[in-house]
């Protein structure tokens, strides 16, 4: 995993609170490679972002599963100037983020790297890969998956 | 003293034994805070104390008056105090039977509005203030916000800015789905900045428009590009609620409040959101209904202006057209002042400003003038009957939490 955003002096950036409770398992499926979703086992449903309880029931029978980790781009902007974030984020100008419909049905925010942000468009396929941030955090990103013949 | 609503039951707010008004307003001058360039660098409180003043000045009321009464006040960036009221209150030494304070982002100034009409209904209090202010450019470079749990773990990491790179994905996505084009987000940019021109507060009243300009204003969170954005001002704003009746003692030029209705959280148990759903079609459906007119009656439009593209969807649910043809109404419309579907007739926050979380006052206030017949250079032809919208709060992946619709006359109907 070498990317040129590696290379970069991340302690500037913002960086989630991978201790909080609800969303704990989810930055350590991170740094073991495999996305992790919360799975609702009273109504069999997935979400994201993670809750305290499942949105559509309201039960706490929460538990977490792997993704495929696949999806297709909902929607996406190519960030051109960085107003209200780290100053940090200049230094990778322009640069897409997306958001991300998984194969279990819900979506997530998350950079879509290794393609020219000219090239990104809605309905493309795409698959999870994790870029260190720090050493404690990993964070999930996408990459265009080349060809249509992909699952 | 009042008995619960029942469920399914329209609350009429055009009862004539029960209407209420707004009898008083004032909207402060606003500013960048650029000292070198002789303007003003005041605190949010500074703007709440120059909102009262104004409105005391504007009306025939002591600020004893006040006192005993209700009081709406809403939040401000800065200070991010989580108990707020109580530092409002001792500040301008007001002594309450009522206080609310909303937290609703931009529908701020609209839940105060429908919730002091309650109140007043109620005849708990005979008026209500309704205040707010706000100075965001007074701001210390580098001061950190603390927002909410969803946007510090899950947006910003990735680089999210907040609402420029959330109404970028609400935007593609009305592009793809409608075929919705630069030009027609453009005309509103346009149409506000020359409502602009006839408003002596407004920040941007000197800066003429054209569509190139706005074509080539540069990329912020593609494809949302810099005039598509509010600009932030500091300002501050109030407004006084009370009964029909005691309006009329109060000011011969009462403005009614004919109906209100917000909704929130729309699609909420939804996965995959419709993005360009906003859900405001809902409470404007009821607003509509509770003040028995329809958007045919509307004089003149002033949807919440965060972006363009919010005021595009907005003439869409708000039941100006159908859905997905924004686009093409802008195009076969005059947007201006003096135009056939008037909106944000003072510039709006993209051309006068938006003074923060004080912003939802805006549209308001500009409704109120308007249908006082205080327009100035910028009033609306035999306007009679209004509508102001509020919308706020930034979702994870959704339209907006917020969105409140406003209905206002100049009659009781």
């Amino acid at each position: 995993l070498t990317h040129p955003l590696q290379e970069q002096t991340i302690s500037g950036k913002p960086l989630p609170d991978i201790n909080s409770p609800i969303s704990k398992q989810f930055w350590e499926g991170c740094k073991r490679g495999e996305l992790q979703l919360q799975f609702c086992g009273h109504c069999n449903s997935y979400q994201f972002y993670p809750r305290p309880s499942c949105l559509k029931c309201g039960r706490r029978d929460l538990i977490w599963r792997r993704s495929t980790g696949r999806g297709k781009v909902y929607s996406f902007t190519i960030i051109r100037q960085v107003v209200d974030n780290s100053p940090e984020f200049q230094k990778e100008i322009p640069f897409t983020i997306g958001l991300i419909e998984l194969e279990e049905g819900v979506r997530m925010y998350s950079n879509i790297v290794d393609v020219n942000p000219e090239d990104v468009k809605i309905g493309q396929s795409v698959e999870v890969i994790f870029q260190q941030l720090t050493p404690a955090v990993l964070l999930p990103k996408f990459r265009v998956l080349s060809s249509p013949t992909s699952r | 003293l009042s008995k619960p609503a029942r469920k399914g039951i329209v609350l009429k707010c055009n009862n004539k034994d029960r209407s209420t008004a707004i009898a008083a307003y004032s909207e402060t001058p606003v500013s960048r805070a650029r000292v070198d360039k002789g303007e003003v660098r005041l605190t949010a409180e500074e703007y709440f104390a120059w909102a009262l003043d104004l409105l005391l000045e504007n009306s025939q009321l002591e600020k004893r008056d006040l006192n005993g009464q209700g009081v709406g006040i809403a939040g401000s960036i800065w200070p991010h105090a989580e108990i707020w009221s109580a530092e409002v209150l001792q500040n301008l030494g007001i002594n309450s039977k009522v206080v609310i304070r909303a937290d609703t982002g931009g529908m701020s100034a609209a839940s105060l509005l429908s919730q002091a009409s309650r109140w007043v209904k109620e005849e708990t209090v005979d008026i209500f203030l309704c205040i707010g202010g706000d100075a965001p450019l007074s701001i210390s470079q580098g001061t950190q916000f603390r927002t909410w749990r969803y946007e510090t773990d899950f947006q910003r990491p990735f680089g999210m800015m907040g609402p420029n790179s959330e109404f970028a994905f609400i935007l593609r996505r009305h592009i793809h789905q409608y075929g919705t084009t630069s030009e027609q987000t453009g005309r509103v940019a346009i149409a506000q900045r020359e409502n602009a021109s006839q408003n002596p507060i407004a920040y941007m009243r000197q800066q003429k428009l054209k569509i190139e300009d706005y074509l080539n204003s540069r990329m912020i969170a593609d494809p949302i590009r810099l005039l598509d954005c509010c600009l932030p001002v500091n300002g501050g704003c109030a407004f006084l609620v009370c009964s029909g009746r005691k309006a009329k003692d109060l000011t011969d030029k009462p403005v009614y409040v004919l109906g209100y209705a917000e909704e929130n959280n729309h699609q909420a148990q939804e996965n995959l959101p419709d993005m360009t759903i906003m859900g405001i079609k809902e409470a404007s459906r009821r607003a509509f209904e509770a003040a028995n007119v329809t958007p045919k009656d509307v004089s003149f439009f002033q949807p919440y202006d965060d972006y363009t593209i919010a005021v595009l969807m907005q003439i869409e649910e708000v039941g100006f057209c159908e859905k997905g043809e924004g686009g093409k109404f802008i195009d076969s419309h005059d947007l201006t002042y003096r135009g056939d579907f008037p909106i944000n007739t003072g510039g709006g926050q993209l051309s006068s400003g938006q003074p923060g979380m004080c912003g939802g006052f805006v549209p308001i206030i500009e409704s109120i003038r308007q249908l006082r017949g205080e327009g100035g250079g910028r009033q609306v032809k035999d306007a009679g009957i209004g509508v102001a919208t509020g919308i706020g709060g930034i979702s994870y992946g959704n339209n907006l939490v917020h969105q409140g619709v406003i209905i206002l006359g100049n009659e009781e109907i």
